[in-house]
């Protein structure tokens, strides 16, 4: 069905594949019209499962209940190349321990462009994301959401959306592109972790992944909702 | 179009001849084709003040008896006039006058004149400009006649008369305005009677009049109004400045709990908001949304926005979401929109290398915002630490502080390279033992280790710990990983993070 998704069939560049599934001008029939910036997740699978990495400028939902499964370095690649070319800022927000700077400076993250924000409330965290994905002024955001309001959320989403726009790019004007340092003057990338037991629950965000802890250093992800592309379920090796 | 332009001003007059009936059929459903009057509203002996073309085809003129009009056409809807409402209509549509002239003149009660000489080059050339006035108005359901001459008064009579006769050029104007009758000055009757048994039925034909004897029999104003028109005296005329605050009022058609339906109307509110900021070159941060109901008091929504915006689509998705989760008390027979005073438009400039000198402070006031809200200490960057104490070897810095120090924060990079957990507890949290393992959730497998970290006693604070990398035995978590540690002292096992 997908002719480079098989892992048998596959050639011995499949960076080259990659390449050519970024280029704009190859329309791909499994994949629908993805809008939006993507920002690459340095991993080829997960790569080409996202239509190109994580979405920019739209809200991602990853949804587990444990930590140490490998939840952040499954972010880490795209977070380190994120933290060295942009001026902008990369927000913690709420996260439920202490972000360890050196283990963050051992994986090759710019700390320096890391803020933490620590919430008491969960109105407190809400807002704070609000404010942080409208303002535009952050490359990232990266938020801990316990809250079950969805009204919350289609906020944050409309402020994702307001952010992106405030620094001049509009929705669906480029698809797919991923011009390095073209992801970075736009958008912001919002990702909101949340307990599984809202998966079931009606949410405005463009990308929901369910992550369970796996075998070794792997992560199990279920993307079951993905806006522009198909429902995949992926085994990720995250590097320790 | 006149070759040489010569003349300072050209003047498009746009005389509302309809106006009391459109200001009540456009707020109402449509501009329905049955027959319709607006009464003049003196009780008793009413008259006809206007009428719908549907009824002035069936022989209904202004002026007729009530009774006659209704002997004509049974059917007839009559109304009666509301002139609050055609001056508020009148402002409103020099608001949208606006944004082709500057110099836009309200003369009441029925038409709008507008200085166009300045915007003839800008629109391409006055029939062009009529064209878009003419177009625009249309879609508001105005239908009007247009002068247009070198003076303001002229350009009114013009429009007054409606037969299409026009000067652009002061030589020309005396010639075109002798033709025009008298009529068109909308005098008080008992001058125009004056007129009539005068015998004097044009312009031409009283202009010719001896001055000193019009001004006795008229009143000099009137003279003064005349040679104004005439061009022959200087016109003074109070110019229209579009209000500070935006207010505008939408009568639903039916009323209504729905909230989809307010929407809709709300919609066409924030159109008339959006050319007013457009007009204005202005921003709004604060939204009111007043819901009026019947009987009880209006229900007032407060829309606000961190920073100003000219989105008025944005807008419209907020208040999406305001009216998800309203209930209301009864239904809503109208909604208004109202501004706070309007911020200016700043247009963002970048700087010599292409950077957007607002970034920086725009980023800076998030902080100061967060800051306030959550405390100074709640928002922070982190920084590296030469120390080998796990939990010292990172300091919270300053947000604004933390500048691009990039991976130097000092020369802690040497306890980097063994692994360390993403996560860390901000205290290490005792384990217990079961079956002498450490248990936490679970019973869990030692993968990695021991490191060895036993230092600062130089502090009081000296550390003597084991660290292990651990994982729970259970095959459900198997993917999950631990930092723990042995305390040597004391012989207990404590969790220290995760390897998020």
């Amino acid at each position: 069905m997908d002719w480079c998704g098989t892992d048998k069939r596959r050639t011995k560049h499949p960076e080259l594949l990659l390449e050519l599934e970024r280029d704009p001008r190859i329309w791909k029939a499994g994949r629908l019209v993805r809008g939006h910036q993507t920002l690459p997740t340095g991993f080829t699978d997960l790569d080409r499962a996202l239509s190109g990495g994580w979405p920019v400028g739209v809200l991602t939902e990853l949804l587990t209940d444990f930590y140490g499964i490998g939840e952040l370095r499954l972010l880490m690649p795209a977070l380190n190349a994120l933290s060295k070319r942009t001026q902008k800022k990369i927000l913690l927000i709420a996260p439920p321990y202490i972000p360890y700077a050196p283990a963050f400076a051992r994986q090759g993250v710019n700390i320096s462009r890391l803020l933490v924000v620590h919430c008491r409330h969960q109105t407190d965290v809400s807002w704070a994301t609000e404010q942080a994905l409208r303002s535009g002024t952050c490359a990232a955001v990266l938020a801990w959401f316990e809250g079950s309001d969805e009204r919350s959320l289609r906020r944050l989403q409309l402020a994702t959306k307001e952010g992106a726009t405030t620094e001049g790019a509009t929705e669906g004007a480029t698809e797919g592109a991923t011009e390095e340092g073209a992801v970075e003057a736009r958008g912001c990338w919002a990702m909101l972790f949340r307990p599984s037991r809202f998966r079931s629950q009606r949410s405005p965000a463009a990308l929901r992944i369910r992550l369970k802890p796996s075998r070794g250093s792997r992560i199990s992800m279920s993307i079951f909702k993905n806006r522009g592309g198909r429902p995949r379920e992926l085994e990720l090796r995250v590097p320790e | 179009m006149p070759e040489n332009q010569t003349d300072m001003h050209l003047w498009i007059s746009l005389y509302f001849n309809y106006l009391p009936i459109e200001v009540i059929s456009n707020s109402n459903l449509g501009h329905a084709s049955e027959p319709r009057a607006v009464l003049t509203g003196q009780g008793r002996g009413d008259r006809v003040l206007i009428c719908s073309p549907a009824a002035g085809s069936c022989g209904i003129r202004p002026g007729q008896p009530v009774n006659a009009a209704l002997a004509l056409v049974p059917e007839l809807e009559l109304l009666s006039r509301d002139i609050d409402r055609e001056e508020q209509a009148l402002e409103e549509l020099a608001g949208w006058a606006i944004r082709y002239t500057p110099a836009v003149s309200i003369a009441a009660p029925d038409a709008l004149l507008l200085d166009i000489h300045a915007s003839l080059k800008f629109f391409g050339g006055f029939e062009r400009l009529r064209e878009l006035l003419l177009s625009d108005l249309e879609t508001y359901g105005y239908r009007v006649t247009v002068g247009c001459a070198p003076t303001a008064l002229a350009a009114l009579w013009f429009a007054r008369t409606g037969n299409g006769a026009m000067a652009f050029k002061r030589a020309e104007l005396p010639g075109r305005l002798a033709t025009l009758p008298v009529g068109c000055l909308h005098w008080p009757k008992n001058l125009l009677k004056m007129f009539r048994e005068m015998g004097i039925r044009t312009l031409g034909e009283s202009a010719r009049l001896p001055r000193d004897g019009f001004a006795q029999r008229f009143g000099p104003e009137k003279l003064l109004e005349l040679d104004r028109g005439f061009g022959r005296a200087p016109e003074a005329l109070e110019f229209y400045r579009p209000p500070k605050v935006f207010h505008a009022t939408q009568e639903l058609p039916v009323e209504t709990t729905d909230g989809q339906l307010l929407l809709e109307s709300l919609q066409r509110l924030l159109g008339q908001l959006r050319t007013f900021l457009i007009v204005n070159q202005g921003s709004i941060q604060v939204l009111w949304v007043h819901l009026y109901h019947y009987g009880t008091p209006a229900t007032l929504i407060r829309i606000g926005l961190l920073r100003p915006a000219t989105d008025t689509g944005y807008l419209l998705e907020l208040a999406r979401i305001r009216f998800n989760d309203l209930r209301f008390s009864a239904p809503v027979i109208s909604i208004a929109l109202q501004t706070d005073l309007l911020e200016i438009c700043r247009v963002p400039g970048t700087d010599l290398f292409g950077g957007h000198p607002d970034d920086a402070a725009a980023a800076l006031a998030l902080m100061e915002q967060l800051q306030l809200r959550l405390s100074s200490q709640a928002v922070y960057g982190i920084q590296l630490v030469a120390e080998h104490r796990p939990e010292l070897a990172w300091k919270a810095v300053a947000p604004i502080h933390s500048r691009d120090s990039g991976h130097a924060g000092g020369t802690g990079m040497a306890a980097c390279t063994s692994r360390r957990p993403l996560w860390m507890l901000a205290e290490p949290v005792l384990l217990k033992m079961v079956a002498d393992r450490p248990f936490f959730q679970e019973v869990l497998n030692l993968e990695g280790g021991p490191e060895r970290i036993e230092t600062g006693w130089w502090d009081g604070q000296d550390v003597r710990r084991d660290y292990y990398i651990a994982r729970p035995a259970s095959k459900k978590c198997q993917g999950m990983r631990l930092w723990i540690f042995r305390d040597c002292r004391k012989s207990r096992w404590y969790l220290h993070g995760f390897f998020g």
